[in-house]
């Protein structure tokens, strides 16, 4: 699972809980594989993608060195290619092959294996 | 969740998820290879049907064939092969997307929609973990955006995204598995919930409609391998018994020994797309002689229809005039071997506007290909057709193999090379007898029913295009700002 993955998914599926988000990340490995940095990519993702969870989930892997310490980026850091291939790796580079995902509410954990999270539940949940 | 949900959900457990658990496990061997190449780009394009299509010569259009189909499939360590088998209307619809985007393919099944488009990053999810994990080590060589597939294990039901978040969805034979109207309805909603105002969302479901084979409900049981075992049969009545709110009886199919030659029919023909946009479609035929349900599609009026009548006419014919015996089997070697050079010559003569017509006739004019079918409960006797197919390998396409029946869109791909024999080898058999209950639950989808629910269910959907595409319907639409 990359961070660009984590970035979308929630646990507001389960029962009571009012967004989910963003789930908290657990990593037991994790591994950085390099990606071609695609600029126009990264600075069109940078709208879809909520900065916070990114820059929490960063930090908590130990890579949000060098990333703008910020809820949401200016223009000025979505236009400088220093921090948009920061960007790039950390959203498309690290892999958490095997962990957790907590939901922030509940604390329900989502597995992840083989770098898949798994994100059924059961009917009692729902 | 209620006690009909969770009687639902559970027949969904049994007939679809353990099902494709089942089915993902023999890709076992396959997974350890870790890395899988999948080629796309290697089509039979318009020219080299032309090619085909002018040159009177046979042997040069089976060579010529031939050297398409090795293309078309990549080996690894020599014995293990990958056929590219997408609808290519699937695959247009993935080519158009806007680079850059971000798409969701709920039911992604072992990935094979994934890697189309280089240029946008897929995030693949399904409901079974081992297909999840076969997705998820797809060859990603050609993306120019992420090394690795995006996988996540979830229910379309509930499905764990962010609302309002991709820029395009894709639901390719998914919906059809689901058991009730509510829960179909809901799975679509999901899909329509994650997708951004202004993406654009395509749907396949199977179609009712076949042109060959008949459904006798809406709501059926189609065997996955054969399963002609009287336990299986047992438990379907038990399972099926109930029968809850809607009006449609589940009914367990009958064709439980059908065997088939359609993956060579079923190959050819997706190269010949491009050529024949009527192409008929799943060129597979039954054995099955009950054909007196016609009430069931009585709402179903064209020319497919007619297709079908034709062809369960002749065939029902044949199955009964031959003998159900393996003695005329010598005898068929050589007619074989006409069949097969009389369907590619006329396959590749055909013209645009009458291919199934053309189909049709080489279906009454050869007994062969239905004489099988009837016959193919004895073992020796199958044993012997696959013996004839070895002996003129030269003449098939390279992945041609005997396919017991699953039919459906959510065909799996996986072929042993170079042996033929081994498709159906007592391994897969003796587990699919273990297992019997290897039949998936479909709703299969009347003409404009899927239209109908998302014109009542989901108005943010503007439906721009609705189609009739290899026995499935489909519905792409837009979702308004």
């Amino acid at each position: 699972m990359k961070l660009i993955t984590h970035n979308m998914l929630t646990s507001k599926i389960l029962k009571n809980v009012v967004t989910g988000y963003p789930l908290k990340i657990h990593a037991v490995k994790a591994e950085l594989k390099k990606a071609d940095f695609q600029p126009d990519f990264i600075a069109r993702m940078i709208k879809k993608i909520d900065y916070k969870t990114l820059y929490q989930a960063a930090e908590t892997l130990g890579y949000a060195e060098g990333m703008p310490k910020t809820e949401i980026l200016n223009e000025e850091d979505m236009n400088n290619e220093e921090t948009l291939k920061k960007l790039h790796e950390v959203l498309l580079e690290i892999e958490v092959i095997e962990g957790d995902l907590e939901c922030p509410e509940t604390g329900r954990k989502f597995p992840i294996n083989n770098g898949i999270p798994n994100m059924l539940v059961n009917e009692e949940e729902l | 969740m209620d006690e009909d949900e969770n009687y639902w959900s559970n027949l969904e457990q049994v007939f679809v998820h353990n099902v494709y658990e089942r089915i993902s496990s023999k890709y076992d061997e396959f997974l350890k290879l870790s890395q899988v190449r999948h080629t796309n780009d290697n089509d039979l394009n318009n020219n080299d049907v032309d090619k085909l299509i002018n040159n009177e010569n046979y042997a040069f259009k089976l060579k010529h064939l031939k050297s398409v189909y090795k293309k078309q499939i990549e080996k690894k360590n020599g014995n293990i092969q990958f056929k590219n088998n997408e609808w290519p209307k699937v695959r247009h619809f993935i080519l158009q997307i806007e680079p850059y985007s971000l798409i969701a393919d709920v039911g992604c099944g072992e990935g094979k929609y994934l890697n189309i488009n280089s240029h946008i990053l897929p995030i693949g999810s399904d409901r079974s973990s081992s297909l999840s994990q076969l997705a998820s080590h797809r060859d990603t060589s050609n993306s120019t955006i992420c090394n690795k597939n995006q996988v996540v294990i979830c229910d379309n039901l509930y499905l764990p995204f962010r609302s309002n978040l991709f820029d395009a969805v894709i639901s390719i034979g998914v919906i059809h598995h689901l058991s009730t109207p509510k829960r179909r309805i809901k799975a679509i909603q999901e899909l329509v919930r994650i997708l951004k105002p202004g993406g654009k969302i395509m749907i396949y479901v199977w179609a009712m409609e076949q042109r060959v084979r008949k459904f006798k409900s809406q709501d059926v049981l189609v065997p996955m391998l054969n399963t002609n075992t009287s336990s299986s049969k047992s438990e379907f009545k038990f399972n099926l018994r109930r029968d809850l709110s809607n009006n449609s009886a589940v009914n367990s199919e009958d064709s439980n020994d059908e065997f088939f030659t359609d993956k060579l029919l079923n190959s050819l023909n997706t190269n010949c797309q491009k050529n024949s946009q009527n192409y008929l479609d799943k060129c597979s035929m039954t054995s099955r002689s009950d054909c007196s349900s016609k009430d069931d599609s009585s709402s179903f009026n064209d020319e497919t229809e007619k297709l079908d009548d034709q062809k369960f006419d002749s065939n029902e014919k044949e199955t009964q005039s031959q003998p159900n015996t393996p003695t005329s089997f010598t005898s068929q070697k050589s007619n074989f071997t006409d069949l097969l050079r009389k369907f590619f010559s006329q396959k590749f003569s055909a013209k645009k506007e009458e291919p199934c017509e053309n189909y049709s006739n080489i279906v009454k004019s050869s007994p062969h290909l239905i004489t099988i079918n009837s016959i193919s409960k004895d073992p020796n006797v199958i044993e012997h057709y696959k013996k004839i197919i070895e002996d003129h390998k030269d003449l098939l396409p390279e992945n041609f193999t005997i396919r017991q029946f699953p039919h459906s869109s959510c065909e799996d791909t996986f072929t042993e090379n170079n042996d033929y024999s081994k498709i159906n080898d007592e391994n897969v058999v003796t587990d699919d007898a273990e297992n019997s209950s290897n039949k998936r639950f479909y709703h299969v989808f009347r003409k404009n029913e899927l239209d109908n629910i998302i014109r009542e269910y989901c108005p943010e959907l503007n439906i721009y295009d609705s189609f009739y595409d290899h026995g499935n319907w489909s519905v792409c639409a837009l979702k308004v700002k």
